[in-house]
């Protein structure tokens, strides 16, 4: 899945945009002399209090010292960016591909593998893992967490299976929310647009000495897009949660966190089935899939002594989806054990344990089926990792590995090795080499999936209909990766900071289909081959790629935010038909955003968005490959506050384009066309 | 589904008309006057209000020898805000003479006279407060809930600007005597 040579044209195309871009920062340069320190020390305390103050970017003035490519969206960021969703939100992440499917679906992954099913990238809510293990990927329009209540997203590009274990091959995401004591009182937040329009509302108090709370709920209705033949898509959604937070401190050393929700969903959807009907041997039915979930999750942190401290984290969660093509129940309990230990002056140590019940049950529907309708999965784990120190504050070597094991693969290892160096007060730069694996998802163990019906063509050699299964199996194993990582950070001046990473990920034991088993025959509804598709492993590849982001704050008033990255993808298919999860990454992409005061009670966010063309397969679409073309975009945001407590925002998202295809899933679901949408927003903190 | 070279052109010239009009935008803003010019950068503030405090309050070991002292202004916190405190390093208040400190967690905090708490980190905010409690160092936080974890002054918000809260039991067991002045200006906590 080679991306083809750039035509001369389209190359200048780029240069184009680029350079203008380059400029446009570059002529922006300006320094702006700021009040002087003298002055400011002679202020009186009641001077000092009338004075309105302004928060700077964090990022412009300061670097992160974690040896790994990380980036942290932050609320105030979340809020200016205009997003009324997690995954829109992280397309300011470099080197993160962000792709909306149709109204309710995206495919969100971290270097490359992009698609609904991205199994290479974990994602966490307050440290409960969102992953499911069944289709290995994360029903992002299940998360949809009050927005206002997040205090920050970390984004790790690059393995972190030493600490989190599988599937966290690509990346991670933790999405943070506030601790109760930091949302005491209200805030309601009303919002009306032509593609979305809902509300979210949460309480928060001191409900004893030492103890916070906070209850919330969010309910929003989304409007359908279009196809694209320009055709209603059929895809609208609704969404409804309740929940609450709690956190005591019990004591000095011992703190309590306790956090529940229920959630419900319909997610209505245009399903594109295969089907025995000619010529396109594909049914376009309406369908909606109705969700369901929930969980309680209790954290108890204690403080020994300075020099360790324990978490303890248990959690059991609900999940159920119900649609036409299949149906999940799934329960999960886990528990995690993580203890911090100083050792000495020259080790920072940190080990903990895990283990975790996965039970589920699965309902056999037209498309897919299984003769294991029921499983139990127990996995345990554990790990180790110590900072040891090579010169004081200056060069650190972080050794550590996560021993995991799980009844589809036995046990695993993931061992990473990272090198810590502060060069001075302002230069930062860090290297590792790390391993991390992919395991088995439910699905490609015990399913099997009625992928399509093909006449004769590129997928299918013989001269009858062959009905194609793609066919789970017990011998699937883990994929497998090698990552090799640099990056540096810099405070290159008082205003502006540069965060730079290169990798190179090597994989093996990739997934494919393998075709080697006998068709056999079938007469329903008419005499045509069956053909399986095995589950299996052994396609090699890699990838490597840049990513930069640089933040400038040209004066209190104004800052800019810039990502880029660069991608190559070499995997080593044999044939089209070998393929079984996309791996293309947008070779370029870029994200341009602004943030300007404008007057003391209005400001005004722009966003621009450079996604280049991606290839990628959707079987039951296409038998070939698809290009999916390149787009530029800009979302734009103003917020005015009338007064204290009130924001009033308008934002236009998708300005340049009123459709823009972004991604096609992998199968079953028709092509559909992100819209343009303006929505009006008004938020009281009370 | 790959462009036709006359659609490029036309998308190019779309693109690049549109790059330059945010270009545009954005060099307009840029030349736009500075409306913030009466507010102040938040790391500063914070600086600037500490250093008003040092002056409102009275640390036991200030005795009538007038001989200078140093006084350790130790920060926790972000670049953004250590570099706001440089600003007061090596200034003079009665008897104090200032030394700002980037306390970070490796460097012990022994000898602080003041620790300014720039970080949200809730659980090496209460293990330290806890192994300061009675001892002569001024804690200044801005977490809701630094009061409750036996923090001195918590900065915070209201309407953009800053008012700070005080916990008077905490700075009394430290023998730490603040002005009537400043309790005036503070929301006591008793």
């Amino acid at each position: 899945m080679n991306s083809q040579a750039l035509a001369p044209h389209k190359m200048r195309h780029r240069r184009t945009i680029f350079l203008t871009s380059l400029l446009c920062l570059g002529t922006s340069l300006s320094s702006i002399a700021l009040a002087q320190d003298d002055e400011l020390l002679d202020l009186s305390l009641e001077a000092l209090m009338d004075t309105p103050v302004v928060s700077l970017s964090k990022r412009s003035q300061s670097i992160a010292t974690a040896p790994s490519a990380v980036y942290v969206i932050t609320q105030e960021e979340l809020r200016n960016s205009g997003a009324t969703n997690i995954p829109d939100a992280l397309r300011m992440v470099p080197g993160l591909t962000v792709a909306r499917i149709d109204a309710n679906k995206w495919a969100v992954s971290s270097r490359g593998f992009n698609g609904r099913f991205a199994n290479k990238l974990l994602v966490m809510i307050d440290g409960r893992t969102v992953y499911n293990p069944a289709f290995s990927g994360v029903y992002w329009e299940n998360n949809d967490v009050v927005l206002e209540d997040i205090e920050r997203i970390e984004v790790i590009r690059g393995p972190g299976a030493t600490i989190w274990g599988a599937n966290a091959v690509n990346g991670v995401i933790n999405i943070i929310t506030y601790h109760t004591a930091d949302t005491q009182g209200g805030v309601a937040v009303a919002r009306v647009g032509n593609n979305e329009s809902g509300f979210s509302g949460r309480y928060g108090a001191k409900l004893a000495e030492g103890t916070y709370g906070r209850f919330y709920a969010k309910a929003h209705e989304n409007d359908e897009f279009k196809t694209l033949s320009g055709q209603d898509s059929g895809d609208d959604w609704d969404t409804q949660r309740l929940g609450f937070r709690i956190d005591s401190q019990r004591s000095k050393k011992s703190a309590l966190m306790l956090q529940g929700e229920i959630h419900q969903g319909e997610f209505n959807q245009t399903l594109r089935t295969p089907s025995f009907i000619p010529p396109s041997y594909t049914l376009e039915v309406d369908d909606t899939a109705e969700a369901k979930s929930g969980h309680l999750l209790a954290r108890w942190d204690y403080t020994q002594s300075p020099d360790s401290y324990w978490s303890l984290q248990g959690y059991y969660d609900y999940f159920d989806r119900d649609e036409l093509f299949y149906e999940e129940n799934r329960k999960t309990f886990d528990l995690d054990l993580t203890h911090n230990l100083r050792l000495n002056n020259n080790h920072q140590l940190v080990w903990g344990l895990g283990y975790r019940f996965l039970s589920d049950e699965i309902g056999n529907r037209e498309i897919i089926q299984t003769d294991v309708s029921e499983r139990d999965l127990h996995l345990y784990s554990a790990f180790i990792q110590d900072q040891i120190t090579l010169q004081p504050e200056r060069l650190f070597l972080t050794l550590g590995t996560k021993i995991e094991h799980n009844e589809y693969t036995d046990f695993e290892i993931q061992p990473s090795a990272r090198l810590s160096w502060n060069i001075d007060e302002s230069n930062y730069a860090w290297a590792a080499v790390s391993r991390a694996i992919r395991t088995p998802s439910r699905a490609e163990r015990d399913y099997d999936v009625f992928a399509s019906v093909n006449p004769p063509n590129a997928l299918n050699p013989s001269p009858f209909i062959l009905e194609l299964i793609a066919a789970g199996s017990t011998t699937m194993d883990s994929e497998e990766m090698t990552a090799y990582e640099l990056g540096y950070r810099s405070v290159l001046s008082q205003n502006m900071t540069l965060d730079a990473a290169l990798f190179y990920n090597d994989y093996s034991n990739l997934r494919f289909f393998d075709f080697s088993s006998a068709p056999s025959v079938s007469f329903d509804p008419y005499f045509h081959l069956i053909q399986e598709a095995m589950f299996s492993n052994g396609v090699n590849g890699s990838t490597h790629g840049i990513e930069l982001s640089t933040n400038w704050q040209v004066n209190p008033d104004l800052r800019f935010e810039l990502a880029y990255s660069y991608q190559k993808t070499d995997i080593d298919w044999l044939s089209v038909t070998d393929i079984t999860q996309n791996t293309d990454a947008p070779e370029h992409q870029l994200s341009l955003r602004s943030h300007q005061v404008l007057s003391s009670d209005l400001t005004l966010d722009l966003w621009l968005r450079y996604v280049d063309s991606i290839d990628l397969f959707a079987t039951g679409y296409s038998t070939e490959i698809i290009k999916i073309d390149d787009y530029l975009n800009l979302d734009a945001r103003i917020a005015w506050k009338p007064r204290s407590g009130v924001e009033l925002s308008l934002v236009g998202q998708n300005l340049f384009d009123s459709q823009q295809l972004e991604y096609i899933q992998e199968t079953l679901i028709n092509p559909t066309e992100v819209e343009r949408s303006v929505y009006l927003q008004l938020r009281m903190d009370f | 589904m790959r462009y036709s070279r006359a659609s490029l052109r036309q998308i190019c010239t779309q693109h690049c008309k549109v790059l330059l009009a945010v270009c545009a935008l954005l060099l307009t803003t840029l030349s736009a006057p500075i409306h913030a010019q009466n507010t102040l950068n938040e790391d500063k503030a914070k600086a600037v209000l500490t250093f008003n405090f040092i002056r409102y309050i009275t640390w036991p070991s200030e005795t009538s020898d007038a001989q200078t002292k140093n006084l350790n202004l130790c920060i926790l916190g972000e670049q953004g805000l250590h570099n706001a405190f440089k600003a007061l390093d090596g200034r003079q208040i009665r008897t104090h003479q200032l030394n700002v400190i980037n306390l970070n967690m490796n460097a012990g905090f022994e000898n602080c006279g003041l620790i300014f708490f720039g970080i949200r980190d809730r659980r090496i905010i209460t293990q330290l407060l806890d192994e300061l409690y009675g001892e002569p160092v001024l804690s200044i936080g801005e977490l809701p809930d630094f009061t409750d974890r036996g923090g001195m002054i918590n900065l915070y918000k209201e309407d953009g600007k800053f008012r700070f809260e005080i916990n008077l039991k905490a700075s009394e067991s430290a023998n730490l005597n603040i002005s009537a002045r400043l309790l005036q200006l503070a929301r006591v906590i008793e």
